[in-house]
């Protein structure tokens, strides 16, 4: 295993916590690096008969993260997580419509600066490989147009990439190379900020586990790493905090070791029971599913499984908050 | 041989030793009790290939009775998946053969070995309203959908409209018909979040052990095998593996180097 400085130190505790204060403008200086307030995502379709309904996809996501972290946001495959990437590097499809607050070093995340980041400051590593080029040498679109041949065999080297695999396309490698070669294309520029979208699809676990210790590095170098994925194991190996996405919205964002902790360190309701449902901890399952994007109540998106449930979780928006060192949207949360 | 197999601790509540030492609660797996007559699928030196490529299994042989649970456990691209469609009749073996209590496996009508995929929005026809698609299968008491957790307004809904855990608890109430004797479970909680998991797996395993049905899990999750299988398979190529059975098996890998 490479040696990390793994995640249970204090100032995680006080990165988590900041985050709420994003957009007060008091304190710039600690700003974290990536901010999101209240982020919502919606499509506009055409329902069978030609009915127009909009999809809330994304709703009131707030979460932050700072460099030197990793963030492991954890949610069921097609629950809407891959927007939230898309959202952030501005290239989310044309129909979409999107509101709430972004930040990066303290500024405001507009479409013109999002262009401007993406590629330098910002970096995405996609989950699929058909992001890259099938008819062009690995070598050179990791290489792409702004660096020199010398920085990307640096990078081939420090991926363990072998100098002839830069002169074999894409197809030609396995499904772990093809994984560091989409890393390398990510990190060749300097940037400050990484977003992962399950980097880690159809790899064995040791593989996976491999690619996420990569992440671990580039964050341990002084970049923030938001790492989205399905898989809570992944997470719990690398991350120094997750956030639990729950129907286009985050329930809880807490550090690792109140996952370590149990189910009485975690706030919300769905956090404590997604605890208690793995294989690893009791494998108990809770009733219910989650609500569908065209159709989310008012109120908590929860309630309706909801064991804590009072007539007011019904009512409004839940806030997301401060508490216990960590970020809950739950009212009854203590 | 190039896999081990191991005997998932012999108790009943599916745990390793050294999960079960220790003090946290969890809820006992009900230990099989037979219903149903006991059926035994076996698989004979299967060998299999897509179109004169590279054989993909060789040699495969595995014997399953529908009191076990066994889990099949390696990454993606060792021939998991393939197994998995040789063993449920949807692909056939250039040699050897697949046995259903002594009988091949029936060319059409119902199939005694049902699969269950990954990916159910693949699995269910996109053009039926889900009822369709539920009602094709069988008849399903409304008890037992209430148990699955399959809400009645579903059933008029399309696929569309449902997410992937949704979805999935059809293709599983499906698979699970009277005539059923085995289920291949091809990763098929993989994309779910794990509260879905826990939920689909509580109740497979509650059908499949009170009406006497063999399970067979694919998984790259050693957890989750450890949680619910009675027998594990663990491999890194398929094509190179001589026997799966567990029978003969000698080389017991201690669970601590499983997980690695
Ligand atoms: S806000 Fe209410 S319904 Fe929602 S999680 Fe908290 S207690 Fe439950």
């Amino acid at each position: 295993m490479t040696t990390h400085t793994h995640p249970h130190t204090h100032q995680h505790y006080l990165h988590i916590h900041e985050h709420d204060l994003a957009s007060t403008h008091h304190h710039p200086a600690t700003y974290p690096l990536l901010s999101i307030r209240d982020l919502s995502v919606r499509f506009t379709q055409y329902e069978r008969g030609l009915r127009q309904i909009t999809l809330e996809t994304v709703s009131s996501l707030s979460l932050s993260v700072d460099v030197g972290e990793v963030l492991a946001v954890v949610g069921a495959s097609g629950s809407g997580k891959s927007l939230l990437a898309q959202a952030i590097l501005g290239i989310l499809p044309a129909n979409a419509r999107i509101s709430g607050k972004m930040t990066f070093q303290g500024q405001e995340l507009t479409a013109q600066r999002q262009q401007q980041l993406r590629g330098r400051e910002i970096a995405f590593v996609p989950q699929s490989v058909d992001y890259l080029d099938p008819l062009m040498k690995v070598g050179r679109q990791v290489q792409g147009v702004r660096n020199s041949r010398q920085q990307q065999q640096a990078v081939f080297e420090r991926y363990g990439l072998a100098p002839f695999v830069a002169h074999l396309y894409p197809f030609q490698l396995s499904g772990g190379m093809l994984r560091r070669v989409l890393i390398a294309c990510a990190v060749i520029e300097d940037v400050s900020l990484i977003i992962a979208d399950e980097p880690t699809p159809g790899l064995s676990h040791a593989a996976a586990l491999e690619v996420m210790r990569h992440f671990r590095e580039l964050a341990d170098e002084g970049r923030a790493v938001l790492i989205i994925t399905h898989d809570i194991n992944l997470a719990f190996d690398v991350a120094d905090s997750i956030a639990v996405f729950y129907a286009g919205t985050i329930f809880e964002h807490a550090p690792m070791a109140d996952f370590i902790a149990g189910p009485d360190a975690l706030r919300h309701p769905y956090t404590k029971a997604l605890y208690r449902a793995l294989p690893k901890h009791g494998f108990k399952p809770h009733p219910g599913t989650q609500p569908y994007a065209g159709a989310l109540p008012a109120g908590c998106l929860y309630a309706k499984r909801c064991e804590w449930s009072t007539p007011e979780c019904e009512q409004g928006t839940i806030e997301m908050r401060a508490l216990r060192g960590g970020m809950v949207r739950c009212i009854h949360a203590l | 041989m190039r896999f081990n197999v191991q005997e998932n601790s012999g108790k009943s509540d599916g745990l390793c030793p050294e999960e079960s030492r220790r003090a946290e609660p969890f809820e006992p797996m009900r230990t099989p009790s037979p219903v149903a007559a006991t059926s035994i699928l076996k698989l004979v030196n299967i060998r299999f290939s897509y179109r004169g490529g590279d054989p993909i299994l060789r040699d495969v042989t595995l014997t399953v009775t529908s009191q076990e649970r066994v889990g099949i456990i390696g990454p993606s691209g060792c021939g998991k998946s393939t197994l998995a469609k040789v063993i449920t009749g949807f692909e056939m073996p250039q040699e050897g053969q697949v046995l259903v209590d002594g009988q091949v496996l029936p060319r059409r009508g119902f199939r005694p070995v049902q699969l269950i995929y990954q990916h159910p929005e693949l699995a269910v026809n996109p053009h039926w309203q889900l009822g369709k698609t539920l009602a094709e299968a069988g008849d399903f008491p409304q008890k037992m959908l209430n148990k699955m957790g399959i809400d009645p307004a579903w059933l008029s809904r399309w696929p569309n409209e449902l997410s992937g855990g949704e979805l999935q608890r059809f293709c599983v109430a499906r698979a699970l018909g009277a005539q059923t004797r085995f289920v291949v479970a091809d990763e098929i909680t993989t994309m779910l979040d794990v509260i879905t998991q826990a939920q689909l797996w509580e109740f497979l395993l509650d059908v499949c052990n009170r009406h006497n049905k063999g399970l067979i899990i694919i998984t790259h999750d050693h957890n989750l095998a450890r949680r619910i299988c009675t027998r594990i398979s663990h491999f890194d190529d398929l094509s190179s593996a001589t026997d799966i059975t567990g029978r003969n098996a000698t080389a017991h890998t201690p669970l601590h180097e499983l997980r690695e």
